[in-house]
């Protein structure tokens, strides 16, 4: 899958990858790595390598829901706020992100409608 | 007559004139609205509809058989021919807290379309994304907003009542607009 580039920044939060499922992350506020791997075109054990390095610095967190480990931005991150206003400033600048994210439908749909 | 390249839009203006003429008022609403505002932007496969004062209107909901709809669970229409379904919402027209009591009108030749007003239509898709962080649903009002340049005051007023996150919501609606 070739992707647009991100605006400057993108590789704010060590690579472009990163940078990138952080800010869908952001968006989406609760995801899961196939689901990540989905969106964006990266291989599912690349989206865990960096889950797992975003983890360890503490921006995020991982909770186990069912049989899925949904994934969010850490709310004890000391900078939260702060984290939230940048991610924000960069997700309106880099309108590929929201278009990318709009390939989920999280809206419930109507049962006997096709999906 | 409803064929296998029937689109969304002519089946939407067949249906709303099918209702007209039996003197009933049924209005588009939903992602069908907006592909009808913004095809390039969202398709979507089913077309929603309210039904104004709605006694008796069980009886010409059955006309649809006139034009090959059939029946499925829950209310839902389906045409033999035609991948598109009907969905007739029950209640009021509304988006969110708000009631709708006007809407547009739109004609081709001797058909009719009542369908939400553009301001409105961005309303309500922006209604699934705040509810449910929606993003296709975002994309579809930026759509809308994109081909109608609807006024955004509307919007932003809609929002407030809604107590959602107003200058967030606008802004992401316009990059994705751009």
């Amino acid at each position: 899958m070739i992707q647009k580039r991100l605006r400057p920044g993108q590789s704010l939060f060590g690579t472009e990858s990163a940078t990138r499922l952080l800010l869908l992350i952001y968006a989406l506020k609760s995801s899961y790595a196939s689901q990540l791997a989905n969106i964006t075109g990266y291989g599912v054990t690349t989206v865990k390598n960096q889950i797992l390095n975003l983890e360890d610095d503490g921006i995020i967190s991982i909770q186990t829901v069912g049989r899925q480990r949904m994934i969010s931005l850490n709310p004890q991150f000391y900078a939260r706020k702060e984290l939230d206003q940048l991610l924000e400033s960069m997700i309106q600048n880099s309108p590929e992100i929201l278009q990318s994210a709009a390939k989920i439908r999280s809206r419930p749909r109507k049962t006997g409608k096709e999906i | 007559m409803i064929s296998t390249t029937s689109t969304l839009e002519e089946i939407a203006y067949a249906v709303c004139t099918l209702f007209h003429n039996c003197g009933k008022t049924v209005v588009l609403t939903g992602g069908s609205a907006a592909t009808i505002y913004a095809p390039a932007h969202y398709q979507s496969r089913d077309l929603d509809f309210v039904m104004q004062f709605s006694s008796g209107g069980l009886a010409v909901v059955q006309k649809l058989q006139e034009l090959g709809f059939e029946s499925g669970p829950s209310s839902i229409y389906k045409h033999p021919n035609s991948a598109f379904t009907i969905d007739f919402i029950a209640g009021d027209l509304a988006v969110g807290e708000k009631y709708i009591s006007s809407w547009k009108t739109l004609h081709k030749g001797d058909q009719i379309l009542h369908i939400l007003s553009p301001e409105d239509c961005i309303c309500d898709r922006l209604a699934s994304y705040i509810y449910w962080n929606d993003f296709s649903a975002l994309s579809a009002a930026a759509g809308v907003y994109n081909t109608t340049h609807a006024n955004l005051d509307d919007v932003r007023t809609w929002l407030e009542k809604e107590n959602a996150e107003v200058d967030q919501t606008i802004s992401r609606l316009v990059a994705l607009a751009k």
